[in-house]
């Protein structure tokens, strides 16, 4: 067995689909759930705080803050591929624990996906790479 | 006025592509089953309430606060009006809503609405205008009269956390003598910012 070998023998497992939560507006919810691609544009006119993106958290208790920060408010399942994952990984997408701000902390990750990987977002939720639902 | 802020459960309705979404309104409810979101200790703290609502008026521009207590009363004062510097919402609004705090940095929030999930009672005092958020406070009440004497301060809020938080300095059988002059003097804990 070469060295290279015993050296991926011990590398983790690939990791399985990543299940994450976006918690928005209702009707953002709904358009999304019904195939809406992800926009640059919209994305940064409707962004409340911090940098332009798509946030998705790993906790739902979590999206669930930020769709209440937009009541009526709604929570999307998203379930990204491994391949997906790492694809958007690529496109500068990260998993990071969710800053706290003044008055509220929270308990799980968000994993970003800047607004440059949103062609590659919309890519691969088409070739059903990502599987959207509602929560 | 306490239902108007709380009412709308999470309820169900139907997307155009007939898939049940639950729609999420009731924010009121969800800080309160989150305690440990909000308070370093995970349950609720009334230097922690006092601290966030000052925090929120001297990130809208305050430049003089104040805070007293009076018995069981917190008040957060100052002299500029930051319950009605944000125009999308009215005051009770504010007090019923998860509202972002974008100049406090990403993910930040207002803290009224921690008043209204966390405290028996919420009063606030702008001039001679004197709003009753939560609980029943008689119009007679000594928190009003002291609020109102504080003119130069453009907005004051009240609040109880609950009945055991009275500053002891003055025991009647184990509770705080409230009202009293020598009370709101030794109480009071002003901050010139």
């Amino acid at each position: 067995m070469t060295v290279a070998r015993k050296a991926r023998d011990k590398t983790p497992k690939s990791e399985g689909p990543m299940t994450a939560f976006h918690g928005t507006d209702i009707t953002s919810a709904r358009n999304i759930l019904q195939g809406e691609k992800l926009d640059v544009a919209k994305a940064t006119a409707k962004k409340i705080d911090g940098p332009p993106g798509f946030f998705l958290a790993t906790e739902v208790a979590d999206a669930e803050f930020f769709a209440l920060r937009r009541v009526p408010g709604g929570i999307l399942e998203f379930i990204l591929s491994p391949k997906a994952v790492e694809q958007l990984k690529s496109f500068g997408a990260v998993r990071r624990p969710i800053p706290p701000g003044k008055t509220a902390r929270f308990i799980g990750d968000e994993f970003v996906i800047p607004t440059e990987a949103f062609e590659c977002f919309n890519q691969l939720r088409e070739a059903g790479e990502i599987v959207v639902k509602p929560h | 006025m306490l239902q108007s802020v709380e009412g709308g459960r999470g309820d169900c309705c139907q997307t155009p592509l007939e898939i049940p979404m639950k729609i999420y309104e009731d924010a009121v409810s969800y800080v309160r089953k989150n305690p440990e979101r909000f308070f370093r200790m995970g349950s609720p703290d009334a230097i922690e309430l006092a601290t966030h609502v000052l925090g929120d008026a001297l990130i809208s521009g305050a430049k003089e606060t104040c805070t007293l207590r009076l018995g069981d009363w917190w008040i957060v004062g100052g002299d500029v009006d930051w319950l009605t510097n944000h125009k999308q919402y009215t005051i009770h609004e504010l007090f019923g809503r998860i509202v972002a705090l974008p100049e406090a940095g990403p993910n930040s929030m207002r803290a009224e609405i921690l008043l209204t999930a966390f405290t028996e009672a919420v009063i606030t005092v702008a001039g001679d205008d004197c709003l009753t958020i939560k609980g029943d406070v008689p119009k007679d009440a000594e928190i009003w009269h002291l609020m109102k004497s504080l003119t130069p301060l453009k907005r004051l809020v009240a609040f109880q956390l609950n009945s055991h938080d009275a500053l002891p300095l003055k025991h009647t059988g184990g509770r705080v003598k409230e009202g009293s002059k020598e009370q709101r003097l030794k109480s009071r804990n002003q901050t010139f910012l």
